[in-house]
């Protein structure tokens, strides 16, 4: 029986393809929606990882980057900028604002990088992102790609024009893309004259940003301090809150869609094998040998498939970025183990249902023509 | 002597109430090793429901079925599949024979299905193979075959675990004149040389003469069509009783008249009617 269940499985290459490629398909459905989530998420924190602040200084009250229109007053800037253990402090204007022409504006976030040469040195260090001079804008490359926006084009924040004059990685979300101009403008353009939305701090060698964050809580009245990692977890936590029903909705579609392919391409798979593993039966095979032998097929089937999906994550993702550049898509190895597990168990559990079949199967069926 | 296959009372009914089909009623039949018996009847009489219940592959609503003094319907599931593999040969009208498989491994396919045989069964398939001109087509696969020679594996594979009891259901249906009387005679050998017992249900009018009995099937209920006025005689070539009655292969040589099982013995008769004429 094994002999023949092997023979079998690869006599008809096509069909053995066909089935394989329909797994594939369906983990690879459910990767990709799992991609778009992720790809999302890494997006709205790659700013918070790349920013040259180990600690965030934030508004009393303030958990995340999305309540955007809180300010650090001045004083409690420069505060700050005195607690023991601080190495340099950065003021960051950061705000929501409406990006491109009337009638097609975009939702987005708007960070003001500080005109000060060292800090912008640092910036641009940090973040490997360009630092805009006054009336440039850096924007998301998707951006570029995907509206067709070059150097040199124009473009409106809220309103006011600004010239592109580079573009950043990592920075671009359906959901709320993040743009950079200069320090001044910024200032104009939110009207606030004093003060920054945000103060970013790096801690002394050897200390702890946790601890820092304490001691600027203790020491500044009216802000919240915010480890980088803290915040990240934060705002990540707010994407699940905003997203998450929606993301959580489509997965189960998504992978309700997906297990049904697995089982539909298994369940045919072993279906068109009822005649054969019914002359088998016939002829002496027993139950157990038969379903067995069926689910031995569907199970090399289903880690063909699998092995197809995880192989072609690399390339799609390649394909995705370069053919949808503004969707961000990040698959995970993790998830993909985790999904391709959980089709071959699809798989197997929907090759059940014909190789049971088999034990009910009808004379005539070996019979007759 | 011991019947090979003994079938007593056997009744099947396939749905209830006004649609109850009574596909087999009280049916009881004895098969004799080297005894070549045809079962046949209009569609719908329930032949193939018999021949499945007689192979081990439907139960019985009541009856009982013996093979090899082996009460089939006291068996279980697994001990069944075990009796079908070891004890009875199928062959089927459109042949079913495992596509990716070549006619070597079909042949040998049920072997392995009876732990420890597999061996044995290798050095039996080369003469059987042999025996069946199938010596050249070996590695064929079963679409590069002829029907003709398809029905010869399915044959072989029958063969192959050297069981007592063939059942075939139509084995020359799907075949011409001339390779249906092959495999018709294939059969014939099989019960007289073999000594085994053969059952074939069939339409074909062809194979009437190689039978012993003919066992008429019709409304569940069945008759023995060879038990009419009858005058039997044995056939000078191969030993085989004959109905003159019904015999369509006759010939006279000396004054007496001979009555053949089939064309193929007629024809060796025909050939060399001394060999075979009895000596006064």
């Amino acid at each position: 029986m094994v002999y023949w269940t092997f023979k079998s499985l690869f006599s008809q290459p096509m069909a053995l393809f066909g089935a394989a490629v329909g797994i594939a398909l369906a983990l690879i459905l459910g990767l990709f929606l799992d991609a778009v989530f992720r790809g999302e998420a890494s997006q709205i924190l790659t700013f918070v990882e790349r920013s040259p602040g180990e600690v965030w200084v934030l508004e009393a009250g303030v958990e995340n980057l999305h309540m955007a229109r809180s300010v650090v007053p001045e004083p409690a800037i420069a505060a700050t900028g005195a607690v023991t253990g601080v190495k340099t402090f950065m003021p960051l204007l950061y705000r929501d604002g409406l990006l491109g022409p009337r009638g097609e504006e975009l939702f987005a976030y708007v960070a003001g990088i500080p005109a000060d040469p060292d800090q912008r040195t640092l910036w641009q260090q940090t973040t490997g992102w360009t630092a805009p001079e006054p009336g440039g804008i850096t924007l998301p490359r998707p951006m570029s790609a995907g509206d067709g926006y070059q150097l040199g084009d124009t473009i409106a924040v809220s309103g006011a024009d600004y010239t592109v004059t580079g573009f950043s990685d990592g920075t671009f979300s359906m959901a709320n893309p993040l743009v950079f101009i200069d320090e001044a403008d910024a200032r104009r353009q939110f009207v606030l004259d004093r003060g920054a939305n945000m103060v970013l701090v790096l801690a002394d060698t050897g200390i702890d940003p946790a601890i820092l964050a304490k001691n600027i809580e203790a020491e500044v009245p009216g802000v919240r301090a915010l480890t980088r990692t803290q915040l990240m977890a934060n705002d990540y936590a707010l994407a699940l809150d905003m997203g998450g029903a929606l993301i959580a909705m489509m997965g189960a579609i998504g992978t309700g869609v997906a297990a049904l392919i697995v089982a539909f391409t298994a369940y045919a798979f072993v279906s068109v094998r009822i005649g054969e593993l019914a002359v088998a039966k016939a002829l002496g095979a027993p139950q157990h040998q038969l379903i067995l032998s069926a689910m031995v097929q569907t199970g090399l089937v289903a880690l063909l498939g699998v092995a197809l999906g995880l192989g072609a994550i690399v390339p799609m993702q390649a394909a995705l970025s370069a053919w949808v550049p503004e969707v961000a898509v990040q698959f995970s190895f993790v998830t993909a183990l985790q999904l391709g597990a959980a089709t071959f168990v699809a798989a197997e559990l929907a090759a059940l249902i014909p190789a049971i079949y088999v034990q009910k199967v009808d004379p005539a069926l070996v019979f007759n023509a | 002597m011991t019947p090979i296959l003994s079938a007593t009372n056997l009744s099947k009914t396939f749905g209830s109430g006004d649609s109850a089909v009574h596909a087999v009623t009280d049916v009881s039949l004895q098969v004799q090793p080297g005894e070549l018996i045809l079962i046949k009847g209009p569609s719908g009489s329930g032949k193939t429901t018999l021949l499945s219940i007689l192979g081990g592959l439907m139960r019985a609503d009541t009856g009982v079925v013996s093979l090899a003094g082996q009460e089939l319907t006291a068996l279980g599931e697994g001990a069944l599949a075990e009796l079908r593999a070891r004890k009875i040969g199928f062959v089927f009208q459109a042949y079913n024979l495992l596509g990716a498989l070549n006619v070597e491994e079909n042949i040998l396919f049920p072997a392995r299905l009876i732990p420890g045989h597999y061996a044995k069964a290798r050095q039996q398939a080369a003469p059987l193979i042999e025996r069946l001109g199938l010596t050249h087509r070996r590695k064929a696969r079963p679409h590069q075959l002829s029907g003709g020679e398809k029905q010869r594996v399915a044959v072989a594979r029958a063969l192959i675990n050297d069981p007592p009891l063939i059942l075939a259901d139509e084995p020359t249906g799907n075949l011409d004149s001339e390779r249906g009387s092959e495999v018709a005679m294939l059969l014939h050998d099989i019960a007289r040389k073999d000594n085994r017992a053969v059952v074939i249900v069939t339409h074909d009018q062809r194979i009437e003469d190689i039978a012993d009995r003919i066992l008429w099937l019709e409304d569940g209920r069945i008759r023995d069509r060879k038990q009419e006025p009858h005058e039997w005689t044995r056939d000078p070539v191969c030993g085989m009783r004959v109905d003159r009655w019904v015999a369509r292969n006759v010939a006279d040589y000396e004054d007496v008249a001979y009555a053949f099982c089939s064309a193929d013995c007629h024809e060796r008769f025909v050939a060399d009617p001394a060999r075979f004429a009895p000596t006064s």
